[in-house]
């Protein structure tokens, strides 16, 4: 996968705990305790909906596979015409 | 990443009978879906390790969004509510 490289500025007492706390916790360096602080940022919510019965989720995974097999698929400008 | 929002054709038949506020609200939750598709919460699929659900209430109805990230594609699916009524899923999928 491609990255990206990007420059991050932290006030230096920021700058410290950031790296002691690396140290103490088993991060490489800050730049995994940087990585590993973004996913679980960006990903916090992302647990499971317990409340789908099997009939529902059978249901939802058919539509997916038929729709992408016989390619009856809307694009995003046709959707949004929908919404108008 | 930059996704390509598609979306099935059921789902374009469900929206089309809906009223504009409901057309609105989830003309908003495509957009939020758009900035960050992983925010939701995952459903159990069997097929697919990416289909999340967005909670609404459209039309007095708590409904459920559903979509599935299959990159570069988000394909939303359908709209599912809670008075468990598939007919219409149902002959849908055994026409196409």
């Amino acid at each position: 996968m491609a990255t990206k490289q990007i420059n991050l500025k932290l006030q230096e007492n920021l700058y410290e705990l950031a790296e002691s706390f690396a140290h103490n916790y088993g991060f490489r360096n800050i730049q995994d305790l940087v990585y590993e602080s973004l996913r679980e940022k960006i990903f916090e919510h992302n647990a499971f909906d317990e409340n789908f019965s099997d009939k529902e989720i059978e249901l939802i995974d058919n539509l997916i596979v038929k729709s992408i097999k016989s390619k009856k698929m809307v694009n995003e400008k046709q959707l949004l015409k929908a919404l108008e | 990443m930059t996704f390509e929002v598609k979306s099935t054709e059921f789902f374009v038949k469900q929206i089309s009978l809906l009223n504009s506020n409901s057309k609105k609200l989830i003309k908003n939750k495509i957009d939020l879906i758009k900035e960050n598709p992983f925010h939701f919460k995952r459903i159990h699929s069997k097929r697919f390790n990416k289909v999340f659900r967005v909670r609404l209430n459209i039309q007095g109805k708590e409904t459920r969004l559903i979509y599935v990230v299959l990159e570069p594609n988000i394909i939303l699916v359908c709209l599912i509510d809670r008075n468990k009524d598939y007919r219409d899923l149902e002959k849908y999928l055994s026409k196409i």
